[in-house]
């Protein structure tokens, strides 16, 4: 069994013939440890799929089972101790708290584990060791999204759902978001499933996934993995 | 690991410091004065309570024309299991030295004279040798009941001394060490006093209110008293019971037992004068009791205690509906918060903050400053409210020294039942708002419905007030609350307003609607000359449930009546319409009112309503009355007459009631009135202020990327103002226009269902329209101070904040 599973996964959202499919029958497996890359144009419905994943949105049919676990079957209570044990994310907007320093926000994730990595070494990793005391406003977008990644990661999660993190970012500062990703997986050892619409980053991944109304198109391993550094768009 | 969330808490604070300082102002005023007035209330019931208890307090006094024999004292004492201790007093006028009695002067001048002592000047030595006054001073003798509690210097001991009540003393600025000057011979002052028989200044029982400005009493040592040598002494006693009677039944058993032994030792004293005036002995004079009046009827010792016991309730009552409009306040405030924040929550909520955490968060801060200002209020409470509100009281009774007690009713009143609001009404709604899950948060639809469709608003509509109109729908849960508050802070700025000119409107309708310009009630019947009519006059009490007894005149009219112009049908009685307004009597009801000291009921069919408005009355055919009170046929009991009747003995004259009698009645009620309601007005403004401030506010700093981008595109300060304000601005307009319907449905409300039941006698619901004309423009006016601070806030968002990435 992988460690994550997605078992013909449906979802729509209307009524009658303002119903919209989003999903339709999404079958898919992540093993642990893996970069997958969902990739798919707009309204493929890449983040669909990763709310579901990460148990803030429902299917209408079908499941999601993590590491044996289906979080259909979990309730409000539970679900939300699931994702506090085992889930981190990364949004494309960085949603940090502005009136908390880069470090304090770093410390509402660490919170939530019990076993978090050392706040300092990972300021280290992230570039925004002499950015701690800053507030949000102070940083540009490039490391607001850092902090943000480093709130994700700092409870040392199982797995790291990024939803476009690069997507209000420039080239420069995207490209030196996805390497940290990058070495996020490579240190930590974390899933990361990260949703784009921004084909070349499918050289990242482990796996790559392409999505199209609602379907998988394509899901295939990787065998030719570029680090971020060599990958041009 | 501590929550790291909590750090953000005080830089909250600081960041919007005005918001929680508003919270915690609100409620350090209103538990304040709410808890000062509890803890004031409760201290002075204890000390009124122990100064009856502690002092010796008389059960009931008497007076007689001349001193009667210890024999005839001893056998009223034995046969009525009483005490009864000798409580002379004189009567002189300050000032006074004319040899009238001195009850006779009651309305004239004597003359007076105040003196200040060694020539220090203050308003005790403003009165010269020559000038007049009316006031007029009860100096008792000292006894052995209704021991005087000292407030201030020391007991009068050698003649030419006296301590004066405390609250008359500290009217008419007389100090200890200073002199009166009465009845031509100057007394030394040497102490102020609380007595326990006049905590209430009231200088006749038939009296409707007390006057403690042209009425005192002192205190004079015996040797002192008999040095004086007063011509205006009466011969007075005091009785106290053996076994205390409990309950009213038995302390009007009690006092008919006094009044049976008096009766019967009056009769064979005088009885044997008289077998003696027979045998040819000379000089002798019939004793005859000229007062009879147990405690539990003298209003100078019960209406300070009756008073107390009215107003807490209300105080509670209004407690309770500020904290839930404040609660309403905090939980709008709290909800523009989550709305800002919405994103910042969803992430949160999507890596595992649960809802607990997230409910807790954002309740703490508004909590902290409410519990702040809970505490600070108590302490106010127990301090300078406390003193502030005894003071009030102090004004009007004298009570003795007041302490203040550990209150666990005022602090479960004031802090317990209000937290519980508090967190209720905030975690309620907190956790309704909370319940949609991390994504809705993430896309900010936190409103939990499906986004409508935008109101269709027609092109018709200039652009600027179409604007408006979307501010008014977006920031509707906002208004709303808002237009509540106003309707409350006018409220209570009308009750603060209302009275001055309803008491004034009180003496004018007693004056206009009086039956005559004098009205005399006899002891006994008495011809008079002309222009007098006989009437007979009784009191029966209410009984209706829930309400506060009242006593009812019920006047015998005679036939063809030049005064009482209506006529009265046979077999049935017109009925006050004070009397109808408060108890809700219709034509053709029956009312049955009850003889307490008959112990018995009188029903009376209801033919209409007369306008009378001195008193709560029932009018009758005389001949009726007299049937009805088993009174002779040819019964009276006094006159109404458009002249003084100075034909009428003044010793026989029970109660004269005049227009002067009703405008100090008026006069009165609105001194007590005025301490109270002047608070309440500002109280009302301040509410009003706040509450406007906070969410208008919130309406600002929730549209401040708006504001900013419209400061990018162009738009001048005014004209931002000129949209935002103007939304907010027609809202306060429309509240404070709305409140006046609704303010007026409110407190009449509050008079039928509330006022009425608790108070006796009758105040007519009638709000002088100039009142809702103040609290618009004092509305508008206060208003205005909230604009400018607006107007600061709009020109303090930078542009940079639309340009920025949205968090």
């Amino acid at each position: 069994m992988s460690f994550v599973e997605i078992k013909n996964v449906k979802k729509s959202y209307g009524e009658g013939e303002a119903r919209q499919v989003v999903l339709d029958g999404v079958e898919l497996s992540v093993e642990k440890g893996e970069f997958c890359v969902l990739l798919g144009p707009s309204g493929s419905g890449k983040s669909t799929l990763l709310n579901i994943i990460g148990g803030i949105d429902d299917a209408d049919e079908g499941y999601v089972m993590i590491n044996g676990e289906k979080t259909a079957d979990m309730n409000e209570k539970r679900l939300t101790q699931y994702r506090r044990d085992h889930l981190g994310y990364v949004f494309q907007l960085y949603n940090l708290i502005p009136n908390l320093t880069v470090r304090e926000n770093i410390e509402v994730g660490a919170y939530l584990s019990e076993k978090p990595l050392d706040v300092d070494e990972l300021l280290k990793t992230l570039g925004l060791y002499e950015h701690r005391h800053k507030l949000p406003t102070q940083l540009s977008g490039g490391q607001q999204q850092r902090t943000a990644i480093g709130r994700a990661v700092i409870k040392n999660p199982d797995i790291l759902l990024c939803d476009e993190p690069t997507g209000a970012l420039d080239y420069n500062t995207s490209k030196e978001i996805l390497a940290l990703l990058e070495r996020v997986n490579q240190e930590y050892g974390n899933t990361i499933i990260m949703v784009t619409h921004n084909d070349a980053l499918k050289n990242m991944a482990d796996r790559v996934v392409k999505l199209r109304d609602g379907r998988v198109n394509r899901n295939y391993l990787n065998e030719n993995k570029l680090p971020v550094s060599e990958i041009e768009w | 690991m501590r929550n790291p969330m909590n750090r953000r808490l005080p830089r909250e604070l600081k960041a919007d410091f005005g918001k929680y300082l508003v919270i915690f102002l609100f409620i350090t005023m209103v538990v304040s004065v709410v808890s000062g007035f509890l803890v004031a209330n409760d201290g002075i019931a204890k000390a009124y309570h122990r100064n009856l208890a502690e002092n010796d307090v008389e059960d009931g006094h008497l007076s007689f024309n001349v001193r009667p024999d210890d024999e005839f004292l001893a056998a009223v004492a034995q046969k009525a299991k009483v005490k009864i201790s000798r409580a002379d007093f004189f009567e002189e006028y300050v000032g006074g030295a004319s040899g009238e009695s001195a009850k006779s002067n009651v309305g004239k001048s004597g003359e007076a004279l105040l003196e200040g002592d060694s020539g220090i000047s203050g308003s005790a030595s403003l009165l010269g040798d020559d000038e007049k006054s009316n006031t007029l001073l009860r100096v008792y003798r000292a006894s052995e009941v209704n021991i005087p509690e000292i407030m201030e210097g020391r007991l009068p001991q050698a003649a030419g001394e006296i301590a004066l009540d405390t609250l008359h003393a500290s009217i008419a600025d007389i100090k200890v060490g200073d002199t009166v000057n009465l009845g031509g011979r100057k007394l030394t002052v040497t102490g102020l006093l609380a007595f326990p028989n006049y905590s209430a200044l009231f200088k006749d029982n038939a009296d409707i209110m007390f006057d403690a400005e042209t009425f005192g009493v002192g205190l004079m040592s015996e040797e002192g008293f008999d040095a004086f040598g007063s011509d205006h002494v009466t011969i007075s006693y005091a009785w106290r019971y053996e076994t205390k009677p409990e309950s009213d039944k038995a302390q009007q058993d009690a006092a008919e037992a006094v009044l049976s032994a008096l009766r019967d030792e009056l009769f064979a004293t005088n009885t044997l004068i008289v077998q003696r005036a027979l045998l040819g002995e000379s000089g002798l004079t019939m004793l005859e009791v000229s007062d009879f009046l147990p405690a539990y009827e003298n209003k100078a010792i019960q209406f300070a205690g009756e008073d107390m016991n009215g107003d807490e309730a209300a105080m509670i009552v209004f407690l309770y509906i500020v904290v839930a409009v404040l609660a309403f306040i905090v939980a709008v405030t709290t909800i523009n918060t989550l709305s800002k924040e919405a994103s910042v929550i969803g992430t949160l909520r999507a890596s595992g903050y649960t809802r607990g955490e997230m409910v807790r968060h954002y309740m703490a801060l508004p909590l902290a400053s409410f519990f702040a200002g809970m505490i600070v209020g108590n302490v106010l409470g127990y301090t300078a409210l406390r003193d502030f509100m005894v003071g009030i009281y102090n004004d009007m009774y004298s009570l003795g020294k007041v302490e203040t007690f550990w209150n666990e009713k005022a602090f479960v009143t004031t802090t317990l039942w209000p937290t519980i609001i508090m967190i209720v009404v905030n975690a309620v709604i907190l956790i309704w708002k909370m319940r949609i899950g991390p994504l809705q948060f993430l896309r900010r639809e936190i409103s939990g419905r499906k986004r409508k469709r935008a109101l269709k608003l027609s092109r018709k509509i200039p652009f600027t007030w179409r604007f408006r109109t979307r501010i008014l729908l977006q920031n509707l849960p906002n208004y709303i609350t808002m237009a509540v508050g106003i309707i409350l802070a006018g409220a209570i700025i009308i009750f603060g307003l209302m009275f001055e000119p309803l008491l004034r409107d009180v003496a004018k309708r007693i004056e206009d609607t009086s039956i005559s310009r004098y009205q005399y009630v006899l002891k006994t019947p008495e011809e008079a000359g002309d222009g007098a009519e006989k009437f007979a006059i009784g009191t029966l009490e209410t009984t209706k449930k829930d309400y506060k007894t009242d006593e009812v005149s019920v006047y015998g009219i005679s036939a063809d009546s030049k005064f009482v112009k209506t006529a009265i049908p046979e077999g049935k009685a017109l009925i006050s319409n004070g009397f109808m307004d408060k108890y809700n009597v219709s034509v053709g009801d029956t009312v049955s009112l009850y003889d307490k000291y008959a112990d018995k009921n009188y029903e009376f069919v209801v033919a209409g309503e007369y306008p009378y408005e001195a008193s709560l009355a029932v009018f009758m055919n005389i001949s009726e009355f007299n049937t009805m009170f088993e009174k002779t046929p040819d019964y009276y009991s006094g006159y109404f007459a458009d002249r003084e009747l100075s034909e009428l003995a003044e010793s026989n004259i029970y109660m004269r009631l005049d227009s002067e009698t009703f405008g100090s009645f008026a006069d009165q009620l609105w001194k007590s009135f005025a301490d109270f309601m002047e608070p309440v007005k500002w109280f009302g403004v301040l509410m009003f202020v706040l509450m406007v401030y906070l969410l208008a506010k919130q309406i600002i700093e929730r549209n401040a990327v708006s504001i900013s981008m419209t400061k990018i595109l162009g738009f001048t300060g005014g004209e931002i103002g000129g949209l935002y304000i103007v939304s907010t601005s027609l809202v306060v307009l429309a509240s404070l226009l709305l409140a006046v319907p609704i303010v007026s449905w409110l407190l009449r409300l509050v008079f039928k269902t509330y006022l009425y039941q608790r108070m006796s006698g009758y105040l007519p619901y009638c709000i002088d329209s100039a009142c809702y004309v103040k609290m618009v423009l004092i509305g508008l006016a206060s208003y205005l101070a909230v604009v400018a601070l607006q107007l600061w806030k709009i020109h303090r968002i930078p542009k940079s904040d639309a340009l920025k990435t949205l968090e």
